[in-house]
C-alpha cells in the first residue's frame, strides 16, 4: 500500500500526524507491523478500500483526494462513515482503527498521555 | 515422536489443560499428547508492548463476523486465551446448570459434586477476592458511580498468586502470577510424562487419526523437538480442546472423513459481546496501573441480561474503542490518564444460524447477528454505564449509540434523549468479545447437539470435545471455571474406560 496514500488519509483521522515527519515514520512502522501479520485476503480488501476511498472522491468530489483542502477532506470522510453499505463503513472504521492503534503505540505519543509499561 | 497415543487433546488451554491434568492425577501409564497450533512461550517473553504482544491474538484479537460487527478475541499460544485473560473467575450460575439439565439433559452435575469441584479448583489455581486495599482509582469510581446509583457493587474473582499488580493481564503476565494453565496444568502434566508438540496445526480427523502439520517456532518460542512439515498419529482417543474458534472448524473440516451428518455443528454459537466504554474523570486515575479489575454490577443480570464490569485497556485498544476520529477524538484520547473505563457484557441467547462455519480454504467463519432484544438491552447497559461514569465525577464521556460524542456533565440529565437504539451502529462501533461459546453443544438428542454426556461427538467412536464449544447456552459469566468443571467430569469419565 502507498505509504503516501495511507497517509493522507490517516491525518483526517488524526491531525497531529500531519506536521510532525518523526510522528509519520513511527506511525508507518508500526503501521507495517501490524499489516505484516493481516493475511493475503485482508490486504488486499485494504489496499481495495483505500482505492476506492481515492476513487469516489472523484464522484463526490470531483476531485481526487489529493486535491481536496483539509476541510473537503473531513467533509467527505464524513460522508463515507454514512454510507448506505455496512460493510464498507466497517471496512474504513477498520482503517481507522489500524491507524489508532499505530499512532498510539508510538513511543512519543504514549510518554505524551502519560502511558508507561511496568516493566519499562 | 510416538505415531501411537491412547490419548491426543488438541488444544492446551483451560479446556485441554484441565482435561490432561485431571486423567493424570494417578498415573495409569497413558501415553498422552497435547496438540497446541500456537507457540510454546514462558512468561520471560511477554514484554508488556501493546504490538509486540497482541500479534498473539489470532487476528490480533479481532476474528471479525461476516457481517463485520463483532471481534472475536482468542489466543493462540500454550496456554490458550488463559494466558492473556484478566482471570477473573465465575462459579457457573445455578440457574444456568439448571436450564442445561431441564433442556438438554445434562444431569452431569450434582450440587454436591458442582460445590466440591470448584472448591478444588479454587485452591488450586487460587481464585480469590481481591482486597479492596488493590482497589486502583478506577475501580475505586466505579464503585462510587455505581453506588450513588443505588446498585449492588459486588467483587470479582481472580486466579492469581503473588500478582505484583502491574495491570498487564492481557498481554501475557511477565511474573507468572496469573495461574492459567500456561503456569499451573501444563508444567504439571509435562512433569508427569505428558507430550506437549507446539506450532502443531490440525488440520482434520478420521477415526482415531489427528493429521497436522508442524510448523517452525517462532522468534522467541522454544523451540520444536521435531522438524516441520506433515504428520499423522494415531490415537484410541482424540480429545478437541480448540477454543470455539477452532474445535467446530475442526469437525467441519472432518465431516466427510468422520462421516458425520449432524447440522448442528458449528451452530447455536453466543459470544457474550462486550462493548468497552470510556470517560475523562476531574483528576488522574491511571487506569492501567494496577489490578484491572476488581468489580462488577449484575443488578440487571435477570431483568436486562447484562452485567457491567471494570475494565482498562491499552492506549491502541483504547483509541480504537472510542467512537469518532479528528481534533475530538485526539482531545478525548490525550486525556487517557484521566480514563475511567466500563466493560459491558451481554448474555446472549443461543440461536441456531450463529454459528461458526468454514471457506472453501477450510478457515473459520464466524456467522453471528445480534438478537434485537439483546441490542435494546445493550443500550439500556450503555445508559446506564454513562450514569456510573457521572455520578462518579467524570466530566466527559465517549459512548457508542449516542448522537453527540462526547457527552458532557450537563447532558447526565438527558441521556435517554441521547442514547438512542437507532445511533447504535455496530458497523461503526463494533462489539468485541473474549467468551465465545457454543459450536459443539453437549445433549441428550443426537439429531439437535452434537456430543454426548461424555463429551463424544454423536457418531463417532474416538473423538470427543472438551472446551466451551460444549455449552448449549451462553453461561453469562466468565466462562473459564465452568469450562474445568466440564474438563474434569470428561476426564474423570474417560478414565473409567482405560
Amino acid at each position: 500500500m502507498s505509504n503516501e496514500k495511507l497517509l493522507l488519509i490517516a491525518y483526517i483521522f488524526i491531525p497531529d500526524l500531519e506536521n510532525d515527519e518523526s510522528l509519520k515514520k513511527a506511525f508507518w512502522i508500526n503501521f507495517q507491523t501490524l499489516w505484516n501479520d493481516f493475511d493475503h485476503g485482508t490486504q488486499a480488501r485494504l489496499k481495495m478500500l483505500v482505492k476506492v476511498i481515492y476513487l469516489l472522491s472523484y464522484l463526490f468530489n470531483f476531485k481526487s483526494f489529493h486535491a481536496l483542502s483539509t476541510k473537503s477532506k473531513y467533509r467527505y470522510v464524513d460522508r463515507l462513515f454514512q454510507f448506505p453499505v455496512g460493510k464498507f463503513v466497517a471496512g474504513i472504521n477498520g482503517l481507522r482503527s489500524l491507524c489508532m492503534i499505530s499512532y498510539y503505540n508510538i513511543d512519543a505519543i504514549q510518554k505524551e498521555i502519560n502511558y508507561t509499561i511496568a516493566n519499562g | 515422536m510416538n505415531r501411537d497415543y491412547d490419548i491426543i487433546v488438541i488444544g492446551s488451554g483451560v479446556g485441554g489443560g484441565t482435561f490432561v491434568d485431571y486423567l493424570t492425577k494417578v498415573d495409569r501409564g497413558l501415553k498422552i499428547l497435547i496438540l497446541e497450533a500456537g507457540p510454546h512461550f514462558d512468561r520471560f517473553y511477554f514484554n508488556q508492548k501493546e504490538i509486540d504482544m497482541t500479534k498473539h491474538y489470532i487476528n490480533r484479537g479481532a476474528v471479525l463476523s461476516d457481517n463485520l460487527e463483532i471481534g472475536v478475541a482468542a489466543a493462540k499460544m500454550v496456554g490458550g486465551s488463559s494466558a492473556v485473560y484478566t482471570g477473573v473467575s465465575f462459579r457457573t450460575p445455578d440457574g444456568v446448570l439448571k436450564k442445561w439439565k431441564e433442556e438438554h439433559g445434562i444431569d452431569l452435575f450434582t450440587k454436591e459434586y458442582v460445590e466440591n469441584s470448584f472448591d478444588e479448583i479454587e485452591k488450586d489455581i487460587s481464585i480469590h477476592e481481591l482486597p479492596e486495599s488493590w482497589d486502583n482509582k478506577n475501580n475505586q469510581l466505579f464503585k462510587e458511580g455505581a453506588q450513588a446509583l443505588g446498585l449492588n457493587v459486588k467483587r470479582l474473582k481472580i486466579n492469581t498468586e503473588n500478582c505484583l499488580q502491574q495491570g498487564f493481564c492481557n498481554l501475557g503476565c511477565t511474573s507468572g502470577a496469573k495461574k492459567g494453565t500456561l503456569e499451573v496444568q501444563i508444567p504439571r502434566v509435562m512433569n508427569r510424562g505428558v507430550e506437549l508438540i507446539s506450532n502443531a496445526h490440525v488440520s482434520h480427523l478420521e477415526e482415531g487419526k489427528v493429521f497436522f502439520e508442524l510448523k517452525d517456532a517462532p522468534k522467541g518460542a522454544k523451540e520444536n523437538q521435531y522438524s516441520s512439515g506433515k504428520y499423522e498419529l494415531t490415537a484410541k482417543k482424540i480429545v478437541i480442546a480448540a477454543g470455539v474458534l477452532n474445535t467446530p472448524a475442526i469437525l467441519l473440516r472432518s465431516k466427510k472423513p468422520l462421516g458425520l451428518k449432524n447440522d448442528s455443528i458449528g451452530r447455536y454459537l453466543t459470544l457474550h459481546p462486550a462493548i468497552n466504554l470510556n470517560a475523562i474523570y476531574k483528576d488522574e486515575v491511571l487506569g492501567f496501573k494496577g489490578f484491572p479489575k476488581t468489580v462488577y454490577v449484575d443488578d440487571y443480570s435477570d431483568s436486562d441480561h447484562f452485567y457491567l464490569e471494570t475494565s482498562f485497556y491499552y492506549p491502541g485498544i483504547t483509541s480504537k474503542n472510542i467512537p469518532g476520529y479528528g481534533t475530538l477524538h485526539q482531545e478525548f484520547m490525550k486525556d487517557y490518564s484521566k480514563m475511567m473505563s466500563i466493560l459491558i457484557l451481554i448474555h446472549d441467547q443461543a440461536e441456531r444460524n450463529n454459528r461458526i462455519a468454514i471457506d472453501k480454504n477450510g478457515n473459520t467463519k464466524v456467522i453471528y447477528q445480534l438478537n434485537p432484544k439483546a441490542k435494546k438491552n445493550l443500550v439500556k447497559a450503555i445508559k446506564v454505564a454513562s450514569e456510573i461514569f457521572f455520578k462518579a465525577g467524570c466530566v466527559r464521556a465517549s459512548v457508542p449509540g449516542s448522537i453527540k460524542n462526547p457527552l458532557s456533565k450537563k447532558d447526565a440529565d438527558a441521556i435517554d434523549q441521547y442514547i438512542q437504539e437507532k445511533h447504535l451502529n455496530f458497523n461503526l462501533t463494533p462489539m468485541s468479545s473474549a467468551h465465545p461459546q457454543g459450536g459443539a453443544r453437549m445433549g441428550i438428542n443426537s439429531e439437535k447437539a452434537v456430543c454426548d454426556l461424555y463429551g463424544k461427538v454423536y457418531g463417532t467412536k474416538s473423538i470427543y470435545v472438551c472446551d466451551a464449544s460444549l455449552f448449549p447456552s451462553s453461561v453469562k459469566v466468565n466462562p473459564y471455571q465452568t469450562i474445568m468443571l466440564f474438563a474434569k467430569k470428561i476426564a474423570e469419565q474417560m478414565l473409567k474406560e482405560f
